[in-house]
This record gives C-alpha cells, sequence and structure tokens, in this order.
C-alpha cells in the first residue's frame, strides 16, 4: 500500500516536526494569554507581523539571534496593545482581536512593500540551518529533526511546570477561573493579565519568526494562512492544557504533512484543494467533539473591573 | 467564531477548485478564472460607461429592511436580546437556538449576496482573489457604523473612498496600496476606544 508507506518515510516526521514548531510556539501563546482569561484573536496578525519584522531585521544585515529578539519584541508590543485595550479599557476581546490582527497583518504587508521593492521572486536571507550532532544526527527518523525540535518541545514541558507547580502558575490560573477571588488573595488580576498576554504573545512571536528565519527563507503575503486561527482552535482541543497542546499541534502537523505526501500519490484522481482543505476541517471537527469535553477557564472573556461584579 | 474563521480557507479553497475544475474559462490564457456571466444576468448599469451598477441601490435598500426588521418586529427584537444578554432572553422565551441559526443564516445569505453582485455587477467572472478582504471589511465598517444598519451605508462609503483614495496614491507617488487596510484597521481600533469612552465617565 502506497498510501500507508507514506508512514515509513523520515522525511514525513521531519516534515511534521518543522510543521509543528510554529503551530506549538502560537497554541501555547494563545494558551497561556487564555489560562489568564483573555482571548487572543490577534494571534494571526502578531505571528504575521513577527514574521515580517524578523525576516525584514535579518535582510537589513542583523544576525539571525537578533532578528528573533525583533520578533519577540514586536509580539509583546502587539501583546501591549491587546492588553491594554482588553484588560484597562474593558473592550470586546472578539472584536479587539480581529482588529489588531487586520492592523498587524496589514501593517506588515505595508511595511513589506514599502521597504522591498516588488520583485518577480522575493529577496531571501541564509535562514537557521539545522543542527548536526555527530552520532545523533544520523540515527534513523529521530536524528534529524530532534534537535531542531527540542526548544518548544521542552518549552511546552516549562510552560507546564510553571502553569501547574509554581505560585505564579497558579496567580496566573485563579484569574482566568474567579479575577475577584484572586484580588481578594492579593493577586493583582490586571498586572497578570498584562504579564500573561505579553508573554503568550511573544510566543506567537517567535512562532511566527520560526516561518521566515528557519521553515522558508523569504517574507511574502498571506504566508501565515490561518495558522493563527489553528492554533486558537488547537488550545480548545487541548483543554487549555499545554502538554495536550503538544500533542494537538504534532497530530495536526501530521495531518498536514501526510497530506502533502498523498497528494503525490493519488494526486491525478483528487483536485489538490481537496487535501489542502483537509487541515481546516480536521480542526473543525477537533474543535467540535471535544469542545463539549473541554473545561473552560471560568472567567474566559470576562474582563475584570475592581468592586464591581 | 474561529470556526467560520477556518471556513473561509475551506470556502476560497473549493472556489479555486471550481474555477481550475468544471468552471474553468478555456480562454483566459490558462489564468485560473472561471467562464463569463451570461449576458442576460449581468447587473445594469446605473451610469452608462462607468462601473456603477444597480447593486448599490440593492445595498442601500436591503441596509434599509435590515434596520426596519432589526427596529420594528419580533424577531429583530429576539436577536438584539440574545446579543445583549442570552440568558435574560432565554428566560423571557427567546428560542436562543434557533434565533442565532437564523441570524447567522441571514447573514452569511447577505455575505453571499456581496459576492454575487460583485461577480455579476463590476468583474463578470469569478477569481479566488475577487474579494481584497472584503469580508474583514465587512466586520470594521459594521463596528464604524455602531451596528446600526443605516450608519452602515455611511461607514461603508468612507471605507470604500479609503480603498479607492489608496489606489490613487499608489498610481500616483509609489505607496504601496495596504496603507488604506493600515488606515481602515487602525480606525476600527480608534473607533472601539472612542465608543468606550461615550459609555463611560471618568470618576475621580
Amino acid at each position: 500500500m502506497e498510501i500507508l508507506d507514506i508512514f515509513a518515510s523520515a522525511g514525513l516526521w521531519a516534515a511534521v516536526l518543522r510543521i509543528a514548531t510554529p503551530l506549538i510556539f502560537g497554541t501555547l501563546g494563545a494558551l497561556m494569554c487564555e489560562r489568564s482569561g483573555v482571548l487572543n484573536l490577534g494571534i494571526e496578525g502578531v505571528t504575521t507581523f513577527s514574521a515580517m519584522i524578523g525576516w525584514l531585521a535579518v535582510f537589513k544585515g542583523t544576525d539571525l539571534w537578533t532578528g528573533l529578539r525583533v520578533a519577540a519584541l514586536a509580539g509583546a508590543a502587539f501583546g501591549f496593545l491587546h492588553a491594554a485595550l482588553t484588560v484597562t479599557l474593558d473592550l470586546s476581546q472578539h472584536v479587539t482581536g480581529l482588529g489588531i490582527t487586520l492592523f498587524a497583518s496589514s501593517l506588515s504587508y505595508f511595511l513589506f512593500r514599502l521597504i522591498v521593492p516588488a520583485a518577480g521572486t522575493p529577496p531571501t536571507i541564509v535562514p537557521f540551518q539545522p543542527i548536526h550532532i555527530p552520532g545523533l544526527s544520523n540515527l534513523p527518523f529521530i536524528g534529524p529533526a530532534l534537535f531542531a525540535q527540542t526548544a518548544p518541545a521542552y518549552l511546552a514541558i516549562v510552560l507546564g511546570y510553571v502553569l501547574f507547580f509554581t505560585s505564579l502558575g497558579l496567580a496566573i490560573r485563579i484569574t482566568a477561573e474567579n479575577p475577584h477571588a484572586a484580588e481578594a488573595q492579593g493577586v493583582n488580576p490586571i498586572t497578570v493579565r498584562y504579564g500573561a498576554i505579553r508573554a503568550g504573545s511573544v510566543l506567537m512571536g517567535v512562532g511566527g519568526a520560526f516561518l521566515t528565519l528557519s521553515a522558508f527563507n523569504s517574507f511574502f503575503p498571506t504566508m501565515v494562512q490561518g495558522r493563527g486561527w489553528v492554533c486558537i482552535a488547537l488550545v480548545v482541543f487541548s483543554s487549555w492544557r499545554p502538554n495536550r497542546a503538544l500533542l494537538g499541534a504534532l497530530l495536526f502537523a501530521l495531518f498536514d504533512a501526510y497530506q502533502l505526501r498523498l497528494q503525490t500519490v493519488v494526486g491525478k484522481a483528487v483536485p489538490y484543494q481537496l487535501f489542502l482543505m483537509v487541515p481546516y476541517i480536521m480542526s473543525i471537527v477537533a474543535l467540535a467533539v471535544m469542545a463539549r469535553r473541554a473545561r473552560v477557564p471560568q472567567a474566559l472573556i470576562r474582563a475584570y473591573r475592581r468592586g464591581k461584579q | 467564531m474561529v470556526t467560520t474563521l477556518l471556513l473561509n480557507f475551506v470556502a476560497v479553497l473549493f472556489v479555486s477548485m471550481m474555477i481550475e475544475g468544471p468552471l474553468k474559462d478555456s480562454l483566459a490564457f490558462g489564468w485560473p478564472q472561471s467562464l463569463p456571466v451570461a449576458d442576460n444576468a449581468v447587473l445594469p448599469k446605473l451610469v452608462e460607461r462607468s462601473r456603477l451598477h444597480i447593486g448599490l441601490i440593492v445595498a442601500i435598500a436591503i441596509a434599509v429592511v435590515v434596520h426596519l426588521v432589526h427596529a420594528r418586529t419580533v424577531f429583530g427584537m429576539q436577536s438584539k436580546a440574545a446579543g445583549l444578554n442570552p440568558k435574560a432572553a432565554k428566560f423571557a422565551g427567546v428560542p436562543l437556538a434557533s434565533t442565532l441559526i437564523k441570524v447567522a443564516c441571514l447573514f452569511g445569505g447577505l455575505a453571499g449576496l456581496a459576492g454575487a453582485v460583485e461577480v455579476m455587477g463590476v468583474k463578470g467572472y469569478v477569481t479566488t482573489d475577487l474579494s481584497p478582504g472584503f469580508g474583514y471589511s465587512g466586520i470594521i465598517v459594521a463596528m464604524l457604523a455602531n451596528l446600526h444598519p443605516i450608519g452602515v451605508i455611511a461607514a461603508a462609503v468612507f471605507t470604500a473612498a479609503t480603498f479607492v483614495g489608496a489606489d490613487g496614491m499608489s498610481r500616483a507617488i509609489g505607496i504601496p496600496t495596504y496603507i488604506a487596510d493600515v488606515t481602515v484597521a487602525l480606525s476600527l481600533l480608534t473607533m472601539l476606544v472612542a465608543l468606550f469612552f461615550t459609555q463611560y465617565r471618568i470618576v475621580k
């Protein structure tokens, strides 16, 4: 069976990890925001802007790590904007998030077009190179991808630890469940939400930077392709738990990598657009199935105002 | 909510599939676009030799109808109640699920009408890049109009003027047309903040 042979190729598993990395960052970022009680639909725009600005920094001559830092900083800036609008001003989190997405993505296209003149082929940079560790890299399956992958995978573990085993994590989670109770315990919900949204947006920014600094070597409009929305769906799928978010992102990436390869096997008989639809439909199905069982943070999307229930 | 954002991509891919398959225009030199709209289905023009077509009148009429439904009918009242406070609406006997489904279908229908009018009035054929973000602009227009159907007309004219102006700027001095999207998105965020200050007073 050709269709099953795909699973035996090391290329598939390397692709899974490559596709999953920005999703893991993005999902953990969105999860971080939602665990403090704020839905951040700005994720799509923040990812786009960070992808652009990180790439632009490297294109203009800085090194890759500086590019990554610039992208993270951009994420923090948009996170601050989202926090100011939703936490301090108590505006609708849905509309603000969409507004930030529209603003950030159009701003990144605008700056990109302004600074980089239109060309037939988009200009490129030299991206992060895969790290080769003698001996380990030659192991079948695990070797090639594992070491590029350690950072985000460990990040999920670290985030899980912080959220569930430290007092800081408890403060964040209680803010999402009942900010009034948090306040009574001496936790300032506003500070916590500002911090969590900024930290989450930094993660989204790093995920975006991964797209242009590692997965591809150029930036082009619409390159984020709804990955942000997929991340939001994955957060629900994971029931707001970092370990399941990691699993969900990997599962999603497996579907995506599999459909790409399936296209080459049975692509003649079926229009390729059907394959491209699969990941989006998968997220919707997963959302519909898991949303029933998920335990939603009780104060998610609910603004906190001092002295007002 | 996120479902609709994801369905966007599914819908665009479906259009892409149709215009590269059954609806492909064989005379389009390989460009992915559909066969032209039949002559008797093209919307009549309002002003000769311009692109202004009868869709404008339809749009304004619909704005008025939506306003009347929203302000004067039981269904309008129910949908408003469901939006403002679902729990209270349910307590008062509003069928929440069916109201929401009806509103979603109506809204989908109107969005579909927008696409059909654009194809039948202006373009004459279907491509995947038919809509330069009309859907997202719709959200912005609705917020700029403070969710009032008649205000939508003014907000839509403002947004359209921004886009047309950016096209002109792009042709004249080479500014990227994305400046329009930036302006409109910023106006949305500004409007949100402005609305906040119309509803609250600063207490010392």
